[in-house]
């Protein structure tokens, strides 16, 4: 296992019902940023919480910061701050109260900064967390998550019921969290607005398979919208094209857009227009070619996405 | 293990202390209650269907003599809470025996004022059972009961799904319901007035027994729990 790699997943299979995630093979390097995208229902939590040996996979290994799970689970979880997407068992608790009760479980943990996120989040001290807001909640999980000075921060939908300004705050502070390069964190969102400003990769999922793992600005700059003179049965067989549709000009997505003009170059035909592709179009792409079972180009991305 | 579990233990027990002392209190008033009322009768064998009664009875009681019901609340479900004690960095084992110290720790008490206020309020009983005696008596119902409750921490991994909550309760209650009719019906014995005979003659073997199975079945609920929240039952 290399020393630069933050969470490693090989193999990894769950079937819970009709639900299946994976197999799935995976590599998240440290000190990035990845998002987490897809429906509810992909398996983003269900990724989390194998990470975490909450629930144990019929197949495959998990290797986080180098640890073996399930082998060294605490150790894994003490390097861990996981923030789920609701409060559970210790709603009866104020935000101190469920400090105090954490920092005894984290050797790292920072009362400093816990202090200084209750300030910024503008958390009420003395207040039951069950009478708190939804947002608020979620404000004192990324508190207490952020607390224990982890090394790998897994974040479920973090800004949810949150305000855009509180939003704002929170991301930055995920932000200040990535400075020193040492930390990696995996947040699950289905916000691609926070995706484009803030993650460095990007990771889709959908019905518990990894759609692709790519560089975000990599991504956005490979898969572009064309508008192409000729047919769709000329077209559809070119390099990196991922649909091909219309008539007149035909509306080509490329998730390759060098590999895809030059050849289209090559045979004679006219690009008229460029677009770019937001990423929730990208995704919208890949979703259509999962379901048409054409996920060639899926596999070689999760490999070579992060050159 | 054991330094995390009493870790969590003592937050259990100092989140829910009102409900610690009400179980207790609860305890005490109900072997006085059954010194009172039912016992007496027993021994008075007043009316034949008497025996059967107390059998019903005991059985239904002493198997829940440790089970530990720490809420705040009584909506409050324990299941969320050790979900919650899952994603702390605190292995599934030491969550489990703090589970399994909390049966111990609300049976002992709870056993000494039940079998105390039974002694107490119940003058028959005191003359079929003398001191030494009642103690292999309140032995050999503890053992018992304390390895029957070691299954609550089971039932309260199970405790989110309704369906699967009811059918282990029905199950513990056909199993209660089994080892009455087995002994009434296979055996034609009684169970308390049994127990009170054994203690009378020979208390130290069934109170041996009685704890031998109380550690086995503590052992075995504590492996067979901990698989469950291995396996991911609780997410």
């Amino acid at each position: 296992m290399r020393e630069e790699v933050a969470l490693s997943l090989s193999g990894v299979k769950k079937k819970a019902g009709a639900f299946t995630f994976g197999p799935i093979d995976l590599e998240i390097e440290k000190g990035y940023c990845v998002a987490v995208v897809g429906p509810n229902g992909s398996g983003k939590s269900t990724l989390f919480r194998l990470v975490q040996n909450l629930t144990r996979p019929d197949a495959g290994s998990i290797n986080v910061l180098g640890l073996q799970q399930p082998e060294q689970e605490v150790k894994i979880k003490q390097s861990i701050g996981y923030m789920p997407d609701a409060v559970f068992g210790f709603e009866e608790m104020t935000a101190v109260q469920a400090g105090n009760f954490s920092q005894q479980w984290y050797p790292s943990w920072n009362e400093d900064r816990f202090e200084e996120l209750i300030r910024k989040m503008e958390i009420d001290r003395y207040q039951a967390i069950e009478k708190m807001s939804k947002g608020t909640q979620q404000r004192v999980l990324f508190a207490l998550a952020v607390a224990r000075d982890p090394q790998l921060l897994l974040l479920d939908e973090p800004t949810a019921n949150l305000d855009p300004f509180v939003s704002r705050v929170m991301m930055e502070e995920i932000a200040r969290e990535l400075e020193d390069g040492e930390k990696t964190v995996v947040i699950a969102t289905h916000s691609m607005e926070e995706v484009r400003k803030f993650a460095d990769y990007v990771l889709f999922l959908h019905r518990g398979k990894l759609l692709g793992y790519y560089e975000k600005d990599e991504v956005l700059d490979s898969w572009k919208e064309l508008w192409v003179e000729g047919t769709v049965a000329e077209i559809a067989r070119t390099p990196g094209v991922v649909s091909a549709e219309g008539k007149g000009p035909v509306r080509v997505v490329t998730c390759s857009l060098e590999e895809t003009e030059q050849s289209l170059r090559e045979r004679g035909h006219t690009v008229l227009r460029v677009h770019s592709l937001e990423l929730d179009e990208i995704f919208a792409e890949l979703l259509k070619e999962h379901d048409r079972g054409g996920n060639h180009h899926v596999a070689s991305s999760v490999e070579t996405g992060r050159s | 293990m054991w330094q995390a579990a009493w870790k969590l233990v003592g937050h259990d027990l100092s989140r829910a202390w009102g409900n610690y002392l009400l179980m207790l209190v609860i305890s005490f008033i109900f072997g006085v209650w059954t010194g009172l009322m039912v016992l007496r009768t027993l021994i008075s064998q007043e009316f034949s269907f008497d025996p059967y009664l107390i059998d019903f009875y005991f059985m239904a009681i002493i198997p829940i003599i440790g089970c530990p019901w720490y809420t705040r609340k009584h909506t409050e479900r324990t299941y969320s809470q050790l979900k919650y004690y899952r994603t702390l960095p605190i292995s599934t084992g030491s969550v489990i025996l703090s589970r399994m110290i909390l049966v111990f720790l609300r049976a002992i008490p709870n056993a000494i004022l039940m079998f105390a206020g039974m002694y107490l309020a119940s003058p028959a009983l005191r003359e079929v059972l003398p001191p030494s005696s009642y103690l292999w008596f309140i032995a050999i119902c503890f053992g018992y009961g304390l390895g029957m409750s070691c299954w609550y921490p089971y039932w309260e991994i199970h405790s989110r799904s309704r369906v699967k909550l009811w059918l282990y309760t029905a199950g513990y209650v056909a199993a209660w319901l089994a080892v009455c009719a087995i002994v009434w019906f296979v055996f034609d014995a009684h169970i308390v007035r049994n127990v009170i005979d054994w203690s009378k003659t020979s208390g130290w073997i069934f109170a041996l027994l009685s704890a031998l199975f109380g550690g086995v079945s503590a052992w075995s609920w504590w492996r067979i729990t901990k698989k469950n929240v291995d396996d991911g039952v609780l997410f």
